[in-house]
């Protein structure tokens, strides 16, 4: 039942993919849209939530994220920015992709938006080729296709190898 | 999930992620990303970050000789940005901007381009009418379209040589950060009043002005640049300023108590001439005293020692943390510097930024050891001084604790100098 999860002393369970569980606050659950909409729609009556596509190591890394915002108060708005620049430095590509992926599933818009841009300045100012590296994007252009899209968009290419 | 090596990590977004990435970046690095592969290919068309700017499709090189051509790029520059928003695959956008000199003369598209703007409820608008190759006063012959007051829901809006009626910028109630240059304008209160959510307020290049006059509780951020006619000064009234900058002349500053601000930066180098108005500067600073971030200029390095006060400020910078010296390191500036350098005591970083304007040939280091922070400040001197001619190294006599000669270590750590790269070609380092 919601109510039992409410005199749980405000606490839930979330289970990993990999069958982890975390007992999560629940002002600090409530960071995700998805997890306030089954909370209010009563439909989390079981104790635990599974997250079927969400790894132990992510959601941990997420439910990291959703504390420091849900503790915050606003009025500490640089202390919580310096916080997420330091959450993603040195990440490697793959956590941070699977941080994406969490952070679109549970409905997390602030670590969404913040992944995304860690992506983006990945991409920016590079030349193609080397995006294609770091990612591992399979080139499946041929030369002439490739050159066309190039003269297709030159004013993007102007002074770029 | 994203696990394995070697996968195309792309793979395990859906379009809809790959575009929330795509859309972060500026429209012309997501247009690079159609080469990636066949799955970018149209991609990018998407984004919501939409930056039409002139400069990309029409060369300025050869200004006056070539006026059909530009005519003609201009052409294939409008054609591109009409294309581009016929074929836009998204209801709605996030940011819109167009840069575009002269837009009366190509007054339908550009209307129809802001027109698309709006109708996809853009959340920031940027119109950027000004000619890339002055910025001085122009006055913009573009009037805001009257629909664009009626998008209420705009958070930010940037015109530049763009005019507008202040009257009905009162419409615009989600409006957080404003930035207008190019523009007569003649009262900042009412512009200030009429939004009340207004957080960032920058002015540039804007004429006719007589005074700057602002109160809001609201206000963050507040910039004014270039701004020449400020006879009657500048009297602000916003205790929750955050971030205060000027640049321009040195006009009357009436600075109400302002409880949390960050950062402070003047710049008086549209001075000509150095007076005697140390009291005035020393009466600003004595207003932005608790800021932690504080960037000064070299007109007042030079000006605060004709200050009553002087030689420091009293009450002193407590919370100047990082100091900036945007200075020449002229022998005119050194009693300015002593000055900042005794006012903050709790200073942690100080930058120099050398102005190019004012330049100095000959440096001379006395009592040299070679320790981190004089290797570090020399580094810095012949990797920044182009024009440098001559560094000159005089060893320090001091004899180790034990009172042996140091000389030869002193002298192998100058040599190891004349290694460094350095700016100027007719650098001669002498070592004594």
């Amino acid at each position: 039942m919601a109510s039992s999860i409410e005199n749980n002393n405000e606490k839930l369970t979330l289970k990993s993919s990999d069958g982890e569980e975390f007992l999560v606050e629940k002002h600090v659950a409530l960071q995700s849209t998805l997890l306030q909409n089954m909370l209010d729609s009563d439909c989390s009556s079981a104790d635990v939530i599974p997250l079927p596509k969400i790894d132990a190591r992510t959601l941990a890394l997420v439910l990291g994220y959703c504390k420091k915002h849900a503790d915050a108060s606003s009025s500490k708005q640089g202390e919580l920015n310096s916080f997420d620049s330091e959450f993603l430095k040195d990440m490697d590509m793959g956590a941070l992709f699977n941080l994406v992926l969490a952070a679109n599933f549970m409905e997390i818009k602030g670590l969404l938006d913040i992944a995304a841009q860690k992506i983006a300045d990945t991409i920016k100012d590079k030349p193609h080729q080397e995006v294609r590296e770091i990612f591992h994007v399979e080139n499946d252009y041929t030369p002439e296709e490739e050159a066309a899209v190039r003269e297709e968009n030159r004013w993007a290419f102007e002074g770029f190898p | 999930m994203a696990k394995r090596t070697n996968v195309d990590m792309f793979s395990y977004l859906k379009d809809t992620l790959i575009l929330i990435v795509i859309s972060l970046l500026p429209f012309k690095e997501a247009a690079k990303t159609s080469v990636l592969s066949k799955r970018w290919r149209n991609l990018w068309r998407g984004t919501k970050k939409i930056e039409f700017d002139q400069s990309l499709f029409v060369k300025q090189e050869s200004e006056e000789s070539n006026q059909e051509s530009r005519k003609t790029q201009k052409r294939v520059f409008l054609d591109f940005c009409k294309h581009w928003v016929e074929t836009y695959p998204q209801l709605s956008a996030n940011e819109f901007r167009l840069a575009l000199s002269n837009p009366q003369e190509n007054d339908t598209d550009t209307q129809l381009l802001i027109r698309f703007a709006v109708d996809r409820g853009v959340k920031a608008l940027d119109l950027d009418f000004s000619r890339p190759t002055c910025d001085e006063n122009q006055v913009g012959l573009f009037e805001l379209p009257p629909f664009v007051y009626e998008h209420i829901g705009l958070e930010s809006l940037a015109l530049f040589s763009c005019n507008f009626r202040v009257s009905l910028f009162k419409k615009f109630l989600a409006l957080k950060s404003l930035s207008l240059g190019g523009v007569k304008l003649t009262c900042v209160k009412d512009l200030v009043s009429n939004c009340p959510l207004l957080e960032s307020l920058s002015l540039k290049n804007c004429s006719d002005l007589g005074c700057i006059d602002i109160s809001s509780t609201r206000l963050r951020n507040l910039v004014i640049e270039k701004c020449l006619d400020l006879q009657n000064g500048v009297v602000i009234n916003v205790p929750n300023l955050r971030v205060l900058k000027y640049s321009g002349l040195l006009v009357h500053f009436g600075i109400e108590y302002m409880k949390g601000l960050v950062e402070a930066d003047f710049d008086f180098g549209f001075e000509t001439e150095f007076g005697e108005y140390g009291d005035l500067l020393y009466g600003l600073l004595g207003d932005v005293w608790s800021a932690r971030v504080l960037t000064v200029c070299s007109y007042m390095l030079q000006v605060i020692p004709s200050a009553e006060e002087y030689p420091s400020l009293k009450p002193p910078f407590e919370g100047v943390q990082h100091l900036t010296l945007k200075a020449a390191l002229d022998m005119h500036e050194f009693h300015g510097i002593s000055f900042f350098l005794n006012s903050c005591p709790r200073l942690e970083t100080l930058t120099i930024d050398l102005v190019p304007a004012r330049i100095f040939q000959v440096v001379e280091i006395n009592g040299f050891k070679g320790q981190l922070n004089e290797v570090a400040v020399i580094n810095y001197l012949l990797s920044h001084g182009l024009v440098l001619d001559t560094l000159s190294i005089v060893l320090s006599k001091e004899k180790d604790p034990a009172g042996a000669d140091m000389e030869s270590s002193y002298r192998k750590n100058a040599q190891d100098l004349l290694t460094f790269n350095r700016a100027s070609e007719s650098l001669r380092i002498l070592i004594n």
